[in-house]
């Protein structure tokens, strides 16, 4: 025999790869489609320029984890190591927290800030679950939470669709109220996240059985 | 990056997701033994490199169905992969017994002398001349003087007389099995007195001959 075993595979590999990248393209572009027609009917928050620049570099970062990195590990695109993996969950979670909170995030642990709103059910816990409901039924439908072998990769694409839709209201509403901001848009991310990582890890397990 | 065994289930876990660094760095950390277990169990090198190639083939084909059971997940790992070329390896052996057996099963049925020279690369790679040819066939008939009476018997009525087992045996009054086990050893003497090339070289001068 004189074939080179490894490089077959790894040849096989590669070809899975672009495959998966082929396949959640258009995933990718419709999530972008949807999040930009959302944004576009409910218009941007008039300050959103405005905001201080740490915060929509948080924002930013968002954007980048939720369209790009999240999606990318959740899919078998992307394969970081252990410390990486965790430095990405960490940076989700406090570009999500500075860049939806923003200044009331500092006024929070100050003790200080303006908590008008406690918990509600508002327009923005709405718009957010229903800005991430589409992106959740595109993310099982795709087939993207049953990529990987281990559950955890629906876990990433749920964290990656509660995100996206965190930022859309963030970018939509312009109320720096702390209990606004904590209750209807984080809480609603995260109710999001729940829902989105239950069907995600149940269809993982139909679609991984089937 | 070596892992040896510790950390194998880890890189296997990301090889089974599609990541091909991982597998790059499993196949580093699992080839060496793979490859000392098939040479041991082979005893040929080149065989052992065949056979390893071949195991991991089939694994990346069954990772599928791969799953790590027990507390000692690395060490499964390597257990995995060593039951594949330990089954490929036996599998292989006992292709060889097979042969050899069929070989001696349909030893009645075949020409010893095209059994040798099937084993021999052609005419055309030994690159010989006719003038090398006749010298050789030369020295295929003092070879053939060599041989034992009964031995040399058979083969000139076999090959130059051009008749079959069953005819000699007739002709000679004795049992067409004796008249096998006697041109066998005929051939197998020639192989060793002539060598290969001569050998191959006499098969393909008598065959003109018959053709003539």
């Amino acid at each position: 025999m004189s074939v080179d075993a490894g490089a077959l595979i790894v040849g096989d590999l590669r070809a899975l790869r672009r495959g998966r990248a082929r396949h959640f393209a258009p995933a990718l572009a419709l999530s972008l489609l949807f999040v930009g027609g959302f944004l576009l009917l409910e218009g941007l928050r008039p300050d959103l320029w405005l905001q201080p620049g740490w915060q929509i570099a948080a924002q930013m970062a968002v954007w980048l984890l939720c369209l790009v990195a999240l999606p990318a590990v959740g899919v078998g695109l992307w394969f970081p190591g252990r410390a990486t993996r965790v430095a990405l969950g960490l940076m989700a979670v406090v570009a999500a927290l500075v860049g939806a909170l923003g200044p009331g995030l500092m006024d929070m642990f100050q003790g200080s800030g303006p908590m008008g709103q406690g918990p509600q059910l508002d327009r923005c816990v709405a718009s957010t679950i229903g800005a991430g409901l589409p992106l959740l039924a595109l993310g099982v439908l795709s087939g993207a939470s049953a990529q990987r072998r281990r559950a955890g990769g629906a876990l990433w694409v749920s964290g990656g669709v509660s995100l996206m839709a965190l930022d859309a209201i963030t970018w939509h509403c312009p109320s720096d109220d702390l209990g606004h901001n904590l209750f209807s848009h984080l809480g609603a991310a995260v109710l999001l996240l729940i829902v989105a990582a239950i069907a995600g890890l149940l269809a993982h397990r139909r679609q991984r059985a089937g | 990056m070596n892992p040896g065994i510790s950390g194998l289930a880890t890189l296997m876990d990301r090889y089974l997701d599609g990541d091909e660094r991982a597998f790059v760095h499993l196949h580093a950390a699992v080839t060496p033994r793979l490859r000392g277990l098939l040479h041991k169990l082979v005893r040929d090198s080149a065989t052992a490199e065949d056979l390893l190639q071949a195991t991991l083939l089939k694994a990346h084909l069954a990772r599928g169905g791969f799953e790590i059971r027990g507390d000692h997940a690395d060490a499964a790992v390597q257990a995995w992969y060593a039951t594949i070329a330990r089954n490929l390896a036996l599998d292989h052996l006992r292709g060889q017994v097979r042969d050899r057996k069929r070989r001696a099963d349909a030893h009645d049925d075949r020409d010893p002398i095209a059994e040798i020279a099937a084993d021999l690369p052609s005419i055309e790679e030994w690159q010989v001349d006719r003038e090398t040819a006749e010298e050789i066939a030369g020295r295929v008939h003092a070879a053939l003087a060599q041989l034992p009476a009964g031995q040399r018997e058979i083969v000139e009525l076999h090959k130059l007389a051009g008749l079959s087992m069953a005819e000699i045996a007739e002709r000679l009054q004795i049992r067409e099995g004796a008249v096998r086990v006697r041109a066998h050893r005929a051939y197998k003497a020639l192989a060793r007195l002539l060598g290969p090339a001569a050998l191959l070289l006499f098969v393909e001068l008598l065959g003109e001959r018959g053709a003539a």
